[in-house]
């Protein structure tokens, strides 16, 4: 080794400890036989390290983060809805129920607690889409989408308590859409219709509807790993008549349509709801889960930790609007 | 390495959690060396925000070959300063050039001891191409000789002598006193 190279790697191991936060002298005393050469030069570096060593505004850095995760939105999820993709639709439909089948009532029933990034969560999404697809009326497919929304919080509110930011955006999105489904439905038809859907991962579509839109971004703290610039959220429960005295949530199995989700009214709990159509007691459901879901999301929030606290709010954003479109729809 | 095959693999997926563990890394490291090598933190700004929505773009035309993923990264932004740099020099400007190439001579600057990035930005123009990229990529991307090596196309060996020259070369520049 020449001595140049030999002062080449003793400069660049000097200058990797700058880098990492040691001190001039110390590379010296390590080297005493180059400092007079070292000195000068590590001198320069650590100058223009410390010159070099600034930081985006936070403004900035807010409205590149919301214009790389508006761009980030729009773009396809490859890959998570190939699974049946090449298959169409009703055999999909069929594979899809033999392979809850076939899991088995236990794996079915672990996955139903599963959250995501899970293992069984694949499954939790195949047996909702299986179920959606064997409901034959919209507004039964309205109803489970209604309760399918109100298990999503449910896990943006487990995963908050676990402290995993990843997943929050995600599930909120699946939220919105299950509500938009439900926004989407058309109230004077309750008719079976031979539609079928089955998405491994995407609940279904709103079809005639645009997205929530996410509001435009303020400044909000930098968080790990991508926090959502949405502005402190008004939080606005929906602005519609309370519920009838009489309505109380059904156990599973007794719901609406014959669903398992609670959604229907509970037997014997007055005549009032007993005079409910399956579209009020959908109504009913909805605001209820509404109010609970936006009081705990509000709570859940409260006690979140500071990098948390972005992805919360824009959950309660989306739910507080989402909610609102949802229930527009019955008037 | 593989951790890093596999967040870039899941990326090429669009998945937002990967893209955004992606952005979130490299955001800061990749503003500091456009700021670097143009000298001006306001296009700096648009140039950053240009360079995400371009990996958003291409990412899926990226092929693992065992480099780094920020080496793919740096030379998109190099691509971008390169457009950026050949639409300037067709404007006419004024140059911003003297007045902070002046603070070389500046005793105050010189006791103190602290230069502004855009001061460095300055005097890297004198460099060589080579030495410029290396200075950026070292001390604002604070990238690794190794990534340098990778995303320069060039040895470890060369990249440790291009770093040598190229703070002699800064030196002489930025403290042409000594003060430094």
């Amino acid at each position: 080794m020449t001595r140049m190279n030999e002062f080449d790697n003793i400069l660049d191991e000097c200058l990797q400890r700058l880098v990492e936060g040691g001190s001039i002298e110390a590379c010296l005393s390590r080297y005493p036989g180059y400092a007079s050469e070292l000195e000068p030069l590590l001198r320069t570096a650590q100058a223009t390290l410390k010159a070099a060593d600034i930081k985006p505004r936070p403004e900035f850095r807010d409205r590149a983060r919301y214009q790389f995760q508006s761009a980030l939105r729009e773009m396809p999820v490859k890959g998570k809805q190939g699974f049946f993709s090449f298959l169409k639709p009703g055999l999909a439909t069929v594979i899809g129920v033999a392979i809850v089948l076939l899991a088995g009532g236990a794996t079915v029933a672990a996955a139903g607690n599963s959250l995501p990034g899970e293992p069984l969560y694949q499954v939790k999404l195949t047996t909702e889409s299986v179920r959606l697809a064997l409901t034959p009326s919209d507004l039964g497919k309205a109803a489970l989408n209604a309760s399918f929304a109100d298990e999503r919080v449910d896990e943006i509110i487990r995963m908050a308590e676990k402290g995993e930011a990843d997943y929050i955006e995600e599930t909120t999105e699946r939220m919105n859409k299950n509500l938009l489904a439900v926004a989407n439905l058309n109230v004077s038809s309750g008719a079976a219709e031979g539609d079928v859907f089955f998405g491994v991962m995407n609940a279904p579509e709103a079809a005639t509807r645009a997205p929530v839109a996410t509001p435009a971004p303020t400044a909000t703290p930098a968080t790990a790993p991508f926090p959502s610039p949405t502005p402190s959220p008004q939080i606005t429960t929906p602005a519609v008549t309370p519920p009838p005295a009489a309505t109380v949530i059904t156990p599973p199995g007794q719901g609406l349509l014959g669903s398992k989700d609670g959604l229907g009214v509970e037997e014997g709990a007055g005549d009032a709801a007993e005079n409910l159509t399956d579209e009020q007691q959908l109504r009913e459901t909805l605001l209820q889960q509404a109010e609970k879901n936006l009081r705990d999301l509000q709570e859940q929030l409260e006690k979140a930790p500071e990098e948390l606290k972005p992805s919360l709010r824009h959950a309660i954003e989306v739910a507080a609007r989402a909610y609102q479109e949802a229930l527009a729809t019955f008037g | 390495m593989r951790d890093e095959e596999s967040l870039v693999r899941r990326a090429q997926q669009n998945d937002p959690v990967a893209l955004a563990q992606l952005y979130e890394e490299n955001f800061d490291r990749i503003y500091r060396y456009i700021v670097l090598k143009i000298g001006d933190r306001t296009e700096a700004e648009d140039m950053t925000q240009q360079v995400f929505l371009n990996v958003l773009k291409s990412i899926s035309s990226y092929k693992w070959k065992g480099m780094p993923f920020t080496s793919w990264l740096y030379r998109i932004a190099h691509n971008q300063i390169v457009d950026y740099l050949r639409k300037k020099s067709r404007r006419a400007t004024v140059p911003i050039d003297e007045s902070i190439a002046a603070a070389g001579d500046d005793p105050e600057r010189s006791v103190l001891g602290k230069i502004e990035i855009e001061e460095v930005a300055v005097a890297a123009k004198k460099l060589t191409a080579a030495q410029q990229e290396v200075i950026s990529l070292r001390f604002a991307g604070e990238l690794s000789v190794a990534e340098c090596a990778k995303a320069m196309g060039k040895s470890e060996g060369a990249v440790k002598a291009l770093q040598h020259s190229a703070i002699v070369a800064l030196r002489r520049v930025l403290a042409p006193g000594g003060g430094l």
